[in-house]
């Protein structure tokens, strides 16, 4: 049975047609579902634990890269297939998944390739694509083995798992980080000087690993798939092969 | 966020994708302390402490600084190393490297200019020691000088034998 959990912002009328049209291609390929709209008010995590219970073996997420966060960082534990449904703009996810943005994403639903994914744990849930904390004096430990500190006191971290960083650099070269290579990459970036109008940045370090504590000794602000928190320590983590997800052929990885 | 500077110098979500281009790199005012291992290459502008390991390449940029020992596939260094440098193939020292420690490898290349303080060892070479004892063949058989006395006491018992 599939469930299609609906995004808050796709009640707005401009988006009325392309439901419809959706809707009606779903059920052409057979698997149309039960329709659910998620809320900001409601856990993610106990709709997809209630509807697993009831029978659903697929959970399709409809929205942009805010629903797919928010939908996997509470839900992930689940133990069912998940799909994507891309309507709209913000949809860089998608595109790492190989799967179109509108009525076209029903037939990569409808073939069901599907790939286990990595996925990063930090204090306690789940993030999908990127974990970023803005300039801050923070230490750094890797795996337990190393640890990393700056000159500069201030810096910023970059923990990239789906979408694909890519560095461009005229001296050095180019780097290109990939997502689903079995390890969680993180960029530190040191900030040097703080102008008035822009900060100026030294060139990031790199660093892949599969567990990161990051120490402030002032509370640091940390946003996950968009989401903002504070926090004092955190503990960065790969979860391997965690979700089963269904991709397109012309997937980033 | 990185975006911020995106046309200069980061760009995300490129088409371009291969696995080898994944590394490490220690940015030019970053300090590393501890067992420093890494499955893909490494790229060091900054400072390192305690060791180094990589089962690919360590590069040693100009101006970096590693108190370190450092076991890798490959390097170059081009930058300030104070440690033993243990590489399996083959490792390039530029005019601008300073080594103060052993180092051993299979390949060397030295510019001038480089300055190395140490014992270098390189693997592969055949040649036999100059300390072993001299051999002298002897009726087919190689004999040493130890063999030669006792064959010659042997001589005179005979003769005062008969």
């Amino acid at each position: 049975m599939y469930v299609y959990l609906y995004d808050e912002f796709l009640k707005r009328k401009k988006y009325e047609s392309t439901i419809k049209e959706i809707e009606t291609r779903l059920t052409d390929f057979g698997i149309a579902g039960k329709i659910l709209r998620l809320q900001k008010s409601i856990n993610a995590h106990s709709t997809i634990e209630e509807e697993i219970a009831k029978g659903a073996k697929t959970i399709i997420m409809v929205g942009n890269d805010n629903t797919f966060g928010h939908v996997l960082s509470r839900g992930a534990v689940g133990k069912a297939l998940f799909g994507f449904l891309p309507i709209g703009p913000e949809n860089t996810i998608a595109d790492v998944l190989g799967i179109p943005v509108g009525v076209e994403a029903c037939e990569i639903l409808s073939r069901r390739r599907k790939i286990p994914l990595d996925i990063g744990w930090v204090n306690n849930r789940y993030f999908v694509s990127q974990l970023h904390i803005p300039p801050h004096d923070i230490s750094v430990s890797y795996d337990d083995m190393f640890s990393v500190s700056a000159r500069y006191k201030k810096m910023e971290l970059v923990v990239c798992n789906l979408q694909p960083f890519f560095w461009k650099n005229s001296k050095a070269g180019d780097y290109t980080v990939h997502p689903q290579d079995g390890k969680l990459e993180a960029f530190l970036r040191p900030m040097k000087k703080k102008h008035v109008f822009k900060e100026v940045y030294e060139e990031p370090s790199i660093f892949p690993f599969e567990e990161m504590v990051v120490t402030g000794k002032t509370p640091f602000v940390m946003v996950t798939d968009g989401k903002r928190s504070k926090e004092k320590k955190i503990t960065i983590r790969l979860a391997k092969k965690r979700l089963e997800m269904i991709v397109g052929r012309k997937r980033r990885f | 966020m990185f975006q911020k500077n995106q046309d200069e110098e980061t760009q995300q979500y490129a088409n371009t994708t291969s696995p080898e281009d994944l590394e490490t790199v220690v940015g030019p005012s970053m300090q590393v302390e501890g067992d420093f291992v890494s499955e893909g290459s490494i790229i060091v502008k900054g400072t390192v402490s305690g060791t180094v390991k990589t089962s690919k390449l360590l590069r040693a940029e100009e101006g970096s600084k590693i108190i370190a020992n450092i076991k890798a596939a490959d390097a170059v260094i081009c930058g300030q190393v104070k440690g033993s440098v243990r590489v399996n193939q083959t490792i390039e020292i530029s005019a601008t490297a300073q080594i103060l420690g052993d180092i051993s490898c299979k390949s060397l290349t030295v510019q001038p200019g480089a300055l190395i303080s140490g014992k270098i060892t390189m693997s592969g070479i055949e040649m036999q020691s100059a300390s072993k004892p001299a051999k002298r063949r002897v009726a087919g058989s190689v004999k040493t000088k130890k063999d030669r006395s006792v064959g010659t006491r042997t001589q005179n018992e005979v003769d005062e034998e008969s």
